[in-house]
């Protein structure tokens, strides 16, 4: 089903809004987690960890689940369908793994918060920071923005099918 | 008018209906980190999250066989 134009241009913004929105709170994150990293003062660690597990939970989760959703709308609502353009079914992929992979690592970043909260000064400093997941989500996030920007040709067997009916 | 078979189809027409390079180069770099990131995982025991850390290690690993987590003994 087609979106009239005025809803799938609302549609449009608010998905711009919170895709963007997505990799920026990711790069707030993988700055606190460098900080926590590099620090060797325990208060900085303690309110690192803080700050990530408030970040993951109240800006990551909300913005990657609505990004998610509206990008779902957009495919399903517009021409280019969710399973007819290579770009669009492995934006959808890399898009599921990156939500899934936060939704299981969050509550250890909680776990980890709730432990730095009252840990001891060497064990704050082993406990260092949180680079490799948020790192690894960065990546994947670019690789979508890119493949969203660019959308290169390659229509699916699929996409074909549909393309001859 | 018909669609014409594999065989009868033009270079530039079989072209277009191939998987893209872009799509192959992209699936293969996909491989090549999945295995790396498997790599690492079996060389660090499975222990990846910050839960590392924590006392016990990772949290899944210190569950009973009842489902729940032991209490952290202090002191």
């Amino acid at each position: 089903m087609r979106m009239p134009p005025a809803l799938r241009k609302a549609a449009l913004a608010v998905h711009l809004t919170v895709s963007v929105g997505w990799i920026g709170s990711v790069v707030s994150y993988l700055a606190l987690g460098l900080w926590a990293d590099n620090t060797t003062d325990d208060q900085s660690i303690r309110a690192a960890w803080a700050a990530m597990d408030t970040i993951g939970w109240y800006a990551i989760v909300p913005l990657a689940v609505t990004s998610l959703t509206t990008g779902l709308l957009m495919a399903l609502g517009t021409r280019w369908g969710l399973f007819r353009h290579y770009w669009v079914v492995i934006s959808l992929i890399l898009t599921v793994i990156a939500v899934v992979v936060l939704l299981l690592h969050m509550p250890d970043v909680t776990a980890t918060a709730q432990f730095a909260a009252s840990a001891s000064e060497d064990q704050l400093v082993d406990l260092g920071g949180d680079l490799a997941h948020p790192a690894t989500g960065l990546v994947i996030l670019l690789i979508v923005e890119a493949l969203n920007l660019y959308k290169p040709k390659g229509i699916t067997r699929h996409g074909r099918r549909r393309a001859s009916q | 008018m018909r669609t014409p078979s594999p065989a009868e189809r033009t270079p530039r027409q079989a072209e277009v209906h191939q998987m893209p390079r872009w799509v192959k180069a992209l699936v293969i770099g996909a491989a090549v980190a999945v295995v790396l990131a498997v790599a690492v995982l079996v060389i660090g025991s499975g222990d990846h999250g910050p839960s590392r850390h924590l006392p016990g290690g990772d949290q899944n690993t210190t569950q009973t066989s009842d489902g729940h987590t032991p209490p952290v003994e202090h002191g």
